[in-house]
């Protein structure tokens, strides 16, 4: 086991933990906006970690750029789906009053 | 490497159920949008690792599973906005 399998086997750990901690805080958290950060946040990273340590275990082929390529799609995608979620959770917290903290400008 | 990707499988495994059993009881409908989306993405990384353990054409369907989990995300959360189109 050389160096190169130690640094791909600490990539692999850090995206399943950060993978766990999103799912933790899905579980865990008070608000449906800590939810959706938690959840956006954690795994697009544990996403990110894991497709880097495949890429270097990988070499330079052709599965790589496909890893790549999905990586990307990821990190847009994400983003995106989590601002149109919280913009989809805005008026029924709002009407219900399921929502723990003030948040400013909407709805007060 | 690849004989330790395996034990990899199984606690992505275990978060799947787990994001499973949080869109089965989530008290609203954006959590459940919530918890799907981070199950399809859970899902890509498993697809991703299945690539690197068996043959490499499942790198394809990760593609395609990312796509359409970002398709239903998207058009599940404007359906479920209120003042746009219900």
């Amino acid at each position: 086991m050389g160096f190169l399998d130690i640094g791909i086997i600490l990539l692999l750990v850090g995206g399943i933990f950060f993978f766990g901690a999103g799912t933790l805080g899905l579980w865990r958290l008070p608000d449906v906006y800590c939810r959706i950060q938690a959840a956006a946040k954690c795994d697009t990273l544990g996403c990110l970690l894991v497709f880097l340590g495949l890429g270097i275990g990988l070499g330079f082929t052709w599965s790589t750029f496909k890893l790549l390529l999905i990586a990307v799609l990821v990190v847009i995608t994400n983003a995106t789906a989590a601002h149109a979620m919280a913009k989809a959770a805005i008026p029924e917290s709002m009407a219900e009053g399921s929502c723990k903290w003030n948040y400013q400008g909407k709805g007060e | 490497m690849a004989e330790l990707l395996p034990g990899l499988c199984i606690p992505l495994l275990f978060l799947i159920f787990a994001c499973l059993g949080r869109a089965a009881t989530g008290p609203a409908a954006v959590d459940r949008l919530l918890a799907i989306n981070s199950l399809g993405i859970r899902i890509v990384a498993l697809l991703a690792v299945s690539a690197c353990i068996f043959e490499t054409y499942f790198l394809d369907a990760a593609i395609v599973c990312a796509l359409v989990i970002f398709v239903t995300t998207i058009s599940v959360a404007r359906y479920l906005e209120k003042d746009k189109l219900s």
